[in-house]
């Protein structure tokens, strides 16, 4: 069934974009994070355009994170201090973040600072977590147990002033960590168009040392009020938040989300870990292709005027 | 030598911004007595609803053969469907240090959002390049960059790459022979108009043609509109933008928790 988008101006098959919101809501629900890194390079695969693509998936992940978030508020596994100190980071993050898009969009240099910036992002921490949890998986066959929690081994954030306490997290840290790791997320929310959670999963498990159970929801909580505030600045400026699309895919993503929240609660921790790991890399790897491979067309023509 | 042309066809392309009253100066162009075009669209508003996949636009006319012997063959019809003008940024891509770095830029303040011609036989075949490069007829002679800054030209691999990306998309075509006669006068072509069509005016101008030139033209309007709730939602995003985007993450909070609640655990 081909459905006409209002602001993206393109007819497309409805039933493709539930698929793609069901499949990527899945993943989003099990693994915790916004599904915007693999829904953005998908949406402008399919042939939506890039600036609307950025936008209308910042709508999206705000509904699924909405869904996904509820769940773990009823288990009362959403530190809310923390992510309240992640939104003071994150909220000035994303205006920072919006002023550099701007910036690079008029120097024609976004589209590449955005395919680099994943590249890296997923490159380092895809990595990172393959090799973690791959470790912890032969750990576990061996018949040793690892905990990801090593109290006491904080290090350097230890010394850092500021101390506050975060009791669902059962910890006592200094706030500049998680400001900065808010901050430095909302900053790629607002270039990348994605909630940023395949960061800041890893960055609370491995830097601030979070328990896990309450990562996903913290996480995913402080992830909508992220992407509402990116969703609204780019509807303000630049137009480029399609409602109907947004629609599509959060009807296909909700569902697609539920179901990944009880697929996710039966898997290991490392075992989850380990399939996250490979799908990053892997759209990475295909990024990083795209970036070297020679383009179909070394031209390319964009309505509207500012080069 | 009196090339006198219905005056009211003259009018009509004038007020309309056709380009040129371009008749070149070769054979006899001489009008038959009363030989004139007329034109019709099958729709002349088109509304973009949710359910919209494109459109098929139906051209038809009439030439006037008041002898009833000029056999359809000695004329050729051409017609040319312009679409809203709009900038275009142009960016090119060159390889630094292995990977593909935009380097070069060109500004475009006005080229034709849709442009399309059709005709009954290849343009070449038709008349001389002079005479369609007069009157702006096809995509060779389409004039990109007549109205940049400095009067300089865009270079000749920046209009290429315009023509081709807007090919690509099925906005610009040359479709030599899908004008065709039904019996001695009566003509009628097919268009065919993409979904990403942009919204706006259009004119369609038809070229009555024999001897390697052009003898009548007839322009029409042609409008394409946004309708129903698409449009709704399109002035909603466009009028007040901030409302808009507050309204959608209200939209998506609320798709959100009823999701969560209704798929709540047991």
């Amino acid at each position: 069934m081909q459905i006409y988008l209002p602001i993206a101006e393109i007819s497309v098959n409805a039933f493709v974009l539930l698929g793609l919101g069901g499949a990527v809501g899945f993943l989003s629900g099990m693994f915790g994070v916004g599904g915007g890194f693999l829904m953005t390079p998908l949406l402008i695969f399919t042939g939506i355009p890039p600036a609307v693509a950025v936008g209308t998936e910042a709508v999206q992940i705000v509904a699924t994170s909405m869904s996904g978030v509820l769940a773990h508020w009823r288990r009362k596994s959403v530190d809310f201090k923390m992510a309240g100190v992640l939104l003071v980071g994150g909220g000035s993050g994303t205006a920072v973040g919006v002023i550099a898009f701007s910036a690079l969009r008029a120097e024609g240099q976004i589209d590449l600072f955005i395919s680099l910036a994943y590249v890296l992002f997923l490159g380092i921490i895809g990595g990172l977590m393959m090799i973690e949890s791959v470790r912890a998986i032969r750990a576990a066959r061996a018949g040793r147990s690892v905990s990801a929690r090593r109290p006491g081994a904080h290090g350097w954030i230890h010394g850092l002033p500021l101390k506050m306490r975060f009791r669902r997290s059962r910890l006592f840290i200094s706030a500049v960590p998680p400001l900065l790791i808010g901050f430095f997320v909302g900053v790629l929310a607002a270039i990348m168009g994605v909630g940023g959670g395949f960061i800041m999963v890893p960055a609370m498990i491995y830097l601030l040392r979070m328990p896990t159970n309450v990562v996903i929801g913290t996480s995913l909580f402080q992830i909508i009020f992220v992407t509402g505030l990116a969703a609204i600045m780019h509807a303000t400026l630049n137009q480029t938040v399609d409602i109907v699309l947004a629609m599509l895919l959060l009807v296909g993503g909700v569902l697609g989300a539920q179901l990944g929240v009880r697929v996710g609660q039966r898997m290991r921790g490392e075992q989850l870990r380990a399939l996250l790991a490979a799908l990053v890399i892997a759209v990475c790897l295909r990024l990083a292709w795209d970036l070297v491979a020679t383009p179909e067309d070394l031209f390319t023509v964009m309505i509207g005027a500012g080069a | 030598m009196s090339r006198v042309m219905p005056s009211l066809v003259l009018s009509a392309a004038f007020l309309l911004g056709v380009p040129g009253d371009a008749r070149a100066q070769i054979g006899d162009l001489t009008p038959l007595q009363g030989e004139a075009v007329v034109v019709d669209l099958s729709e002349k508003l088109i509304a973009i609803t949710s359910n919209f996949t494109g459109a098929e636009l139906l051209l038809f006319g009439n030439v006037d053969a008041p002898d009833n012997v000029t056999p359809a063959l000695q004329r050729d019809v051409v017609a040319v469907i312009r679409g809203p003008y709009e900038p275009l940024t142009i960016r090119r891509k060159e390889r630094v240090a292995g990977i593909w770095v935009n380097t070069g830029a060109q500004d475009v303040p006005a080229a034709p959002g849709f442009y399309h011609v059709a005709s009954t036989r290849p343009l070449d075949q038709i008349a001389p390049h002079a005479v369609f490069e007069e009157a702006q007829i096809g995509l060779d002679m389409l004039d990109i960059a007549s109205e940049r800054e400095g009067g300089d030209a865009l270079p000749a691999n920046y209009r290429k790459a315009v023509l081709r990306a807007k090919m690509r998309e099925g906005l610009y075509a040359e479709a030599p022979g899908s004008i065709s006669f039904v019996g001695p006068s009566l003509f009628r072509a097919e268009i065919e108009l993409p979904a990403n069509v942009p919204v706006g005016s259009y004119v369609a101008t038809v070229y009555l043609m024999r001897h390697g030139g052009i003898i009548g033209q007839r322009s029409i309007n042609l409008i394409i509109n946004k309708s129903g709730i698409e449009r709704l939602l399109y002035n909603f995003a466009q009028g007040t933008p901030f409302l808009y985007g507050l309204a959608a993450v209200l939209v998506a909070l609320l798709a959100g928790w009823v999701a969560g609640t209704v798929f709540r655990e047991r």
